[in-house]
C-alpha cells in the first residue's frame, strides 16, 4: 500500500512537471509565427520574433553574403534582411519562416526556415 | 493471431515490402523538395504505425482494466513498438527536415506535440518494465495518452505550424503525384503489416516469459524463441 501510494504520488508529481515544461512551450507554439499584416509598421523592440508568410515573386537580391527579399501574407509585405545564405530550397513564391528582431521598418532574421507545402509534384522530365 | 493468418500476413510483408522500396526507388523526384522528399516512404508509415500500434495498445489496456490479463502481453508489446515506430518518425522528420527546411528541430506545434506523445509513452513503457506489468493506473494512463494522438494529427491544421498540412488525409483531392501517392501508400500497408508481425512476435515473447511453467510443451518451444530474441530482463506477474 505504502509503495503504491509513493508510485502514485511520483505520478502525480511527473505529470505536474510535464505540465511546467510543455505548457509554456505549446503556448509559445500555439503562436509558432506572426503574419507580416499583424506587425507590419509595428516595431517589435529587440523581442525575438518569428514571421512567416510568402516570398514575394522578384523580390528576392543578393545582399553581400546575404540576401533580401519581401514576405507577404496578401494583406502587408514586410522587407526581410539576413546576413546568411539562406537553405538551398529557397524560393520565391514558396512560404517561408524567419526568425529575428523588427523595427518597424526592416526584419533582420537571424535564421530563414523553409516553409514547404503539402503539394508533391513530379520534376518535369521525370 | 492464429497460425495460418501469421502465415499470410508473413507472406503479404514478404511481398510488400520489397515493392514498396521499388515503387518509392522508382517514384519521380519532387520539383521542389528533390530526393529528400522520398524520406516521406519511411517518416510517414513510420508515425501511422505508431499511432495504429497506440490505438492497439489502448484497445487492450481497456481489456486489462475489465480484468482480463491475457491481453498484457499485447498491449505491452503493441506500446514497444509504437515507441519505436515513433522514434524511427521523428528521426527521420528530423532529418528531412534538415534538408528541406534548413533545420533539424523546431518547437512548431506539431513537433512539439509529437514531442510530448514520444515521452507519454516511452514513460509508460517504462512504468511498467519497473513495475514488472500493467497497473491499473498504467493501463487508465494509456487510453489517457491516445487523446494526445488526433491532437498530435490535427495541429497542422488547427494552429500555425512549421510542419505542412496532411496530403494522404487532406480533405478534398490529394495534392501529390499520383506515382509517389501509390509508392507513399504501398510503405504504409508495407509498414502495417511488418508492425503487426513484430507486436505479434513480441507478445509471444512476454507471453512466454510470463508463464513458463503452465504448459511446458509450449514452454519449451517458445525457450527457443527467448534465447534467439535475449531483448532485456522483462518480467510479467
Amino acid at each position: 500500500m505504502r509503495a503504491r501510494l509513493w508510485i502514485a504520488l511520483a505520478g502525480v508529481a511527473g505529470v505536474v512537471l510535464i505540465g511546467f515544461v510543455a505548457v509554456p512551450t505549446l503556448r509559445g507554439s500555439l503562436t509558432y509565427y506572426r503574419e507580416p499584416h499583424e506587425i507590419a509598421g509595428h516595431a517589435q523592440g529587440d523581442h525575438q520574433v518569428r514571421l512567416g508568410g510568402r516570398v514575394v515573386p522578384g523580390s528576392l537580391e543578393q545582399r553581400g553574403s546575404g540576401v533580401q527579399f519581401v514576405l507577404t501574407d496578401g494583406r502587408a509585405r514586410v522587407t526581410v534582411r539576413s546576413s546568411t545564405e539562406p537553405p538551398g530550397t529557397f524560393r520565391e513564391g514558396q512560404d517561408a519562416v524567419v526568425q529575428g528582431t523588427y523595427d518597424g521598418t526592416l526584419f533582420t532574421a537571424a535564421q530563414v526556415i523553409v516553409k514547404h507545402s503539402n503539394v508533391y509534384r513530379a520534376k518535369s522530365g521525370s | 493471431m492464429r497460425e495460418q493468418l501469421t502465415s499470410r500476413v508473413t507472406a503479404a510483408a514478404a511481398t510488400a515490402v520489397p515493392a514498396a522500396a521499388y515503387l518509392a526507388t522508382v517514384a519521380p523526384t519532387d520539383a521542389v523538395q528533390g530526393n529528400a522528399q522520398r524520406l516521406m516512404y519511411l517518416h510517414v508509415p513510420a508515425v501511422l504505425v505508431a499511432y495504429a500500434a497506440f490505438v492497439l495498445t489502448s484497445g487492450a489496456c481497456l481489456r486489462l482494466l475489465r480484468g482480463d490479463r491475457r491481453w498484457e502481453p499485447v498491449a505491452l508489446a503493441a506500446v514497444e513498438v509504437g515507441v519505436v515506430a515513433l522514434a524511427i518518425g521523428i528521426v527521420t522528420g528530423s532529418l528531412w527536415g534538415r534538408l528541406v527546411w534548413g533545420v533539424w528541430w523546431s518547437w512548431d506545434p506539431r513537433l512539439t506535440s509529437t514531442a510530448v506523445l514520444f515521452v507519454c509513452y516511452l514513460a509508460l513503457t517504462v512504468a511498467v518494465h519497473l513495475r514488472g506489468g500493467y497497473r491499473r493506473w498504467i493501463a487508465a494512463a494509456s487510453l489517457l495518452g491516445l487523446l494526445i494522438v488526433p491532437v498530435v494529427h490535427f495541429s497542422v491544421v488547427w494552429w500555425r505550424s512549421l510542419h505542412q498540412a496532411p496530403t494522404l488525409l487532406s480533405p478534398g483531392a490529394h495534392p501529390i503525384d499520383p506515382r509517389m501517392g501509390v509508392a507513399l501508400l504501398a510503405s504504409v500497408v508495407a509498414g502495417a503489416l511488418l508492425g503487426l508481425l513484430l507486436v505479434r512476435r513480441r507478445a509471444l515473447v512476454l507471453q512466454a516469459r510470463r508463464e513458463p511453467t503452465t504448459h511446458p510443451v509450449r514452454a519449451e518451444a517458445d525457450l527457443g524463441s527467448l534465447e534467439s530474441h535475449a531483448d532485456g530482463p522483462v518480467r510479467l506477474p
